[in-house]
């Protein structure tokens, strides 16, 4: 008998459950691949960024895949798309610019000037476990600085692109003051610390501000939504909705059947499922921000709102027509 | 201690004088009385290398020399080797460690990590540590890690910890699969403690030996090679199982230079109350016999006793008896599991100062926790291996003067076997404890694991080579991804949740006890284990209280139960058949074939029966509907020749009583020697080939059966008779321990047929050879002398 066999007969003697065989399950084919909105995608050439050599090594169905994301190959197994965002790109209720006015103490967080640069951002992992076997193959944030508004999203095509893409993440934490995520501090950031930490690299950040916009939404809104997910938050607080969305839940397999079978229509979509989370964290900047100014109009908690602000050492009363807050 | 002094101090030697008397008065319930003769310290200077701030530590505590042993360890582990200490209870064992430790921490800022069996050896040990710091402002930070560890400390643990107290279950689920988090710690990762190594071994131990593979690996990831130190309880083979669990040579110190007082262990046998059954005088009466001659003669007591039940149970007996008593107003405690740590807590300070004349506990109490010296140590039963036994007996004994130890049967058949053999407690120990780190379904989960916690490279060795081979397979499941030379995880999960350390596979059941309208776990119980315990009827017992199996849920892995007051057990009719697939080795000796092997195993369990306790009888039955099991796993087996049989057996039948018998008593040999659970190495009696096997029928004969349950009779069939006594592996795959039995065949055999001939009984019981009890009164031979021929066509010899 050889190996195989040995132990599927052993599996079966013990009882052991074998895993379902993730490349077999399949996604629901009925959602084709979206074409992403061609919004002045801004391909950088290939002076800087795109490294000619990466391309050249890729391979066929890795050109395909950078050809409908408008990526380029920033490294071997690792793709680079950015766009660049007009301030008045609408999302939702809400129009990017905004954020550079909600205010240097909005949400109870001392926030640096815009113009020092703020990083939206978000990951896309192959589970939610944590622990050192959860990958990170997808970083994507929206970067705001002087120069404007650019989305920029790193995808691994194979796990020998990642210590690019955390060179890339090194950068780009190194070029702002601030990162905003939605529970980055328990999930994105202990994961890309661990990812730093396997490739015998640290995330330097101490210069940063973190802004989790997790805990200004639960002190506001826990109390009145049945849960604080960043979906419902962004349905509630900028009227935002997704249309043909991959849910989340459902990234994990999209990579896994790029790797194993080199299906690209879920990374595409995944791609855009990301896409749609970092510009959301802009829009409810926005409007969490109008939420602590003015409670009641957006349905907020107040008293929650005051507790979390006084917490956090500013000195705040219920029953204001609209809270005013300094430190 | 000079042994002249002992000699003087015989006359006021309360315990010395207890055992004489107790001698004198029952000498037919006195099977052995073993004497061990007060040794003197052997003491070392310290170390040259020990900084003045340790010395200054141990001088707070008096201690300004080692012994030989923990000397010998220091230099041993100095000169950069893996250690293992064997020592006796009370040694100062710890020593051994902590000093190699905290002068690393020290010297060097190493860190280190201590795994314990159990929390609260956990512990007791960071409390110890904490002592010596304090003595001399070592400033060494010891902490525990482990599940009550709270979420905000366990930063400060990775972080501030010099020495982290966890255990392997841990170290599995919650530090391997995190290391990144623990960076700095591994990075400075210079000494692994492993103590109560014993503990490890068996199904447990092989799951550990691959933790410390996966430890060893991750320590290699941040640079470190740390050194080995372990402790263990007495073995045959202590030095193969320290290499067998950390995969690399280990130097054994196994001559403890502390000194100890005159120990006289006597092994007491209940009488027999019933000649013909074999049945004895329960223990629990004279256990509580003896305690209260000890009470009474002022001597302090402590009792064992295997189940928290029988503790209560004891307890009120002494409490009856004494503290009623005006005169003596003896104070009589129960110490065990389940009680609150104040309580704990409290019961250790009164041992500790005088406050209590007995503690009557279970193995809460065999380990670690410091209660202060006691004269006399009684044994509610065989506590499962003669090193517990000695642990326990270890915790009697102060300078000067003689500590009792008496064991007390129970009617037990290793108990009663023990008792009847006082070498097992004389001479050199012969329990082997055994691990199959690459059992392949335990390979396999670590192997999930590991690559969870680091990719594999193409060639990396994990264990004894290379693993390529299986993580094909597993990347062939989805679990793994090949890129370029490295085998990457791919998979949603967090693999080392689903791997308990205490299990083969992850199919195992829970037993749900739903009395009350809660629903609480009361039990795991391993899958191959499950279709032999927890059939609808059958009664659980958890701590020897009953439960009954109301609803099986076979796909969903649990078992419904409600707590019961019944006065029978449920055994469950084994319709086991094996077939010989490969023998490995083979040895022909006269007209009998010892081999070891593969063997292809099929049970059915069509039903059970309800058996009276004490008495045995039947008094009902029930029938079971669960699927079959198959398995591949080892065995050891032994076969008579054909011709052989015709020429000893008048009948075939009286042949197939012989085995049936023989297999019962060679099972309870072999499990003594391989330290084995006597559920986890099966037996089985059948003809080789799979074509029948035999049990003990409801009638309580030897009976056969062909492969689809119709009656196999042998003296009228005409095929060569050739049955086939089987011991073996109860996993898939086998867990490494009737396979090196094989090379003791030939002492397990003759164990066996001691058993068998020394017992006292006239046609054989349950003590001896099972549960066949309805010998022919008229008949010349009996089932006992069946079996005592088997045995002896087997290799047994009477003049060995």
């Amino acid at each position: 008998m050889d190996l195989k066999q040995r132990l599927r007969a052993l599996e079966a003697a013990s009882g052991r459950r074998t895993l379902p065989d993730s490349g077999t399950t399949a996604v629901s084919a009925a959602h084709a691949a979206p074409h992403l909105p061609a919004v002045r995608a801004a391909i950088p050439a290939a002076s800087g960024r795109s490294q000619p050599a990466a391309d050249l090594l890729a391979t066929g169905a890795e050109r395909a895949l950078a050809q409908r994301l408008g990526a380029v190959h920033m490294a071997p197994g690792l793709l680079f798309r950015e766009v660049e965002l007009a301030a008045a790109h609408r999302h939702g209720g809400q129009v990017l610019g905004e954020v550079c006015s909600i205010g240097e103490q909005a949400l109870g967080v001392a926030l640096p000037p815009p113009a020092s640069g703020w990083l939206f951002l978000d990951t896309e992992t192959t589970g939610l476990a944590g622990g050192t076997g959860t990958l990170v193959f997808l970083f994507g944030a929206v970067q705001v600085d002087a120069s404007g508004f650019r989305l920029r999203q790193w995808l691994l095509t194979r796990f020998g692109g990642e210590a690019a893409m955390l060179d890339a993440i090194r950068q780009a934490f190194g070029e702002v003051a601030m990162i905003v995520s939605f529970n980055g501090k328990s999930f994105d950031l202990p994961l890309l610390r661990t990812r730093m930490r396997l490739h015998a690299r640290a995330l330097e950040e101490r210069h940063l501000v973190h802004l989790d916009l997790l805990h200004p939404a639960r002190s506001a809104f826990g109390a009145r939504w049945p849960d604080v997910r960043l979906q419902t938050a962004e349905q509630r607080l900028c009227d935002y909705r997704r249309d043909d969305d991959l849910p989340g839940s459902e990234a994990p397999l999209a990579f896994t059947r790029w790797l194993r079978h080199g299906e690209a229509d879920g990374l595409v979509r995944v791609m855009q499922h990301h896409r749609d989370d970092v510009l959301s964290l802009v829009s409810l900047s926005v409007a969490l921000a109008e939420a602590y100014r003015d409670p009641q109009r957006l349905g907020a908690d107040e008293g929650g709102i005051v507790r979390r602000l006084n917490r956090r050492g500013y000195r705040v009363r219920e029953g204001q027509r609209q809270l005013a807050f300094s430190p | 201690m000079d042994p002249r002094e002992s000699a003087r101090l015989t006359p006021d030697d309360p315990a010395l004088a207890l055992a004489d008397a107790l001698v004198q008065r029952y000498p037919d319930r006195i099977t052995a009385r073993i004497v061990q003769p007060a040794r003197s310290a052997d003491f070392r200077p310290l170390p040259d290398w020990l900084d003045p701030a340790l010395r200054q530590a141990l001088g707070g505590r008096g201690i300004t020399q080692l012994y030989s042993h923990q000397a010998e360890a220091l230099a041993l582990s100095r000169a950069g080797h893996h250690v293992v200490v064997v020592t006796p209870t009370a040694s100062g064992k710890s020593l051994c460690y902590h000093l190699p430790v905290l002068a690393a921490v020290r010297a060097r800022g190493a860190k280190a990590l201590y795994l314990f069996p159990t929390k609260a050896l956990a512990q007791d040990q960071v409390a110890e540590l904490n002592e010596l710091n304090r003595e001399a402002a070592l400033g060494v930070r010891a902490f525990t890690f482990d599940g009550d560890t709270p979420g905000d400390a366990r930063q400060a643990v990775r972080l501030k910890g010099d020495v982290v107290v966890s255990n392997p279950d841990m170290l599995h689920q919650g530090i391997l699969p995190h290391h990144t988090k623990w960076a700095q710690f591994f990075e400075n990762l210079q000494f692994v403690v492993i103590d109560e190594m014993h503990s490890y071994r068996g199904i447990f131990g092989s799951h550990v030996a691959n933790v410390m593979r996966r430890l060893r690996r991750i320590a290699a990831f941040y640079g470190s090679h740390p050194q080995f130190i372990l402790c263990s309880a007495t073995l045959a083979n202590p030095a193969e199982l320290a290499e067998g669990l950390i995969g690399a040579p280990v130097m054994a110190v196994e001559r403890s230079g502390a000194p100890s007082g005159a120990r006289h262990l006597l092994l007491w046998n209940p009488p027999v109350v019933n000649p013909d059954l074999g049945i004895r005088a329960s223990n629990r009466s004279q256990t509580t016999r003896i305690a209260r001659r000890a009470i009474a003669a002022g001597l302090k007591t402590i009792v064992f006793a295997n189940s928290r039940l029988m503790v209560e149970v004891l307890t009120k007996y002494l409490k009856d008896a004494f503290e009623r008593d005006i005169q003596t107003r003896a104070k009589v405690s129960a110490y065990r599991g389940g009680y609150l740590p104040d309580e704990r807590r409290r019961t250790e300070r009164a041992l500790r100062a005088d406050g209590l004349d007995c503690v009557v506990t279970t193995s809460a109490l065999e380990l670690g926790v410091d209660i202060g010296s006691l004269d006399v140590c009684i044994l509610n039963g065989y506590p499962g291996s003669i090193a517990a036994t000695w642990q326990r007996l270890g915790r009697a004994g102060r300078r000067g003067r003689t500590a009792l130890g008496v064991l007390v049967a129970s009617s037990d058949a290793l108990d009663q076997y023990l008792v009847r053999n006082p070498a097992f407690f004389r001479d050199a120990p012969v329990e082997h404890a055994r691990i199959h780190p690459d059992q392949l379904l335990i390979l396999m989960e670590h192997l999930r694991c590991a690559a969870f916690e680091l990719p594999f490279r193409q060639g990396e060795a994990f264990g004894p080579g290379p693993v390529d081979e299986y993580l094909a397979y597993l990347a062939e499941s989805g679990v793994l991804h090949l890129e370029a030379d490295r085998w990457h995880w791919m998979a949603e999960g967090y693999p080392a949740n689903a791997v308990s350390l205490r299990s083969v596979a992850d199919g195992n059941f829970l037993v749900v006890d739903h009395s009350n309208d809660r629903k609480e776990v009361i039990a795991e119980v391993d899958y191959s284990a499950a279709a032999m315990t927890l059939y609808e009827g059958a009664i659980y017992l958890v701590q020897a209280r009953p439960y009954q199996v109301e609803r099986l849920d076979w796909t969903g892995r649990k078992a419904f139960v409600r707590a019961t007051r019944v006065d029978y057990y449920t055994d469950a009719i084994d319709y086991t058949r094996l077939r010989i697939l490969d023998a490995f080795d083979t040895r022909v000796d006269g007209g009998s074939t010892c081999a070891r092997g593969e063997v292809h195993l099929l049970r059915r369990v069509p039903g059970f029966k309800k058996i009276k306790y004490y008495s045995h009888e039947n008094v009902g039955y029930g029938n079971i509907s669960l699927p079959d099991h198959e398995m591949h796993t080892s065995s050891l087996w032994w076969q008579i020749d054909p011709r052989v049989l015709e020429q000893t057996f008048e009948r075939r039948a009286q042949a197939l009583d012989g085995f049936l018998g023989a297999a019962h008593a060679l099972h309870l040999v072999a499990a003594l020697r391989s330290m084995a659970e006597r559920q986890d190495l099966g037996r089985a009696v059948g003809d080789g080939n799979g074509e029948w096997f035999a049990t003990v029928g409801a009638d309580s004969r030897g009976s056969a059966r062909r492969a689809d349950g119709a009656r196999f009779d042998p003296d009228r069939s005409g095929d060569d008779f050739v049955p086939t006594v089987f011991l073996y592996d109860n996993f898939p795959g086998g867990a490494g321990m009737s396979e090196p039995l094989y090379g003791q065949a030939a002492e397990v055999v003759q164990g066996a047929w001691q058993l068998v001939l020394e017992c006292p009984c006239r046609q054989g019981c349950p003590a001896c050879i099972g549960p066949i009890l309805a010998a022919e009164e008229k008949q010349a031979a009996s089932p006992k002398q069946a079996v005592i021929r088997v045995l002896e066509l087997l290799g047994a010899r009477a003049w060995t």
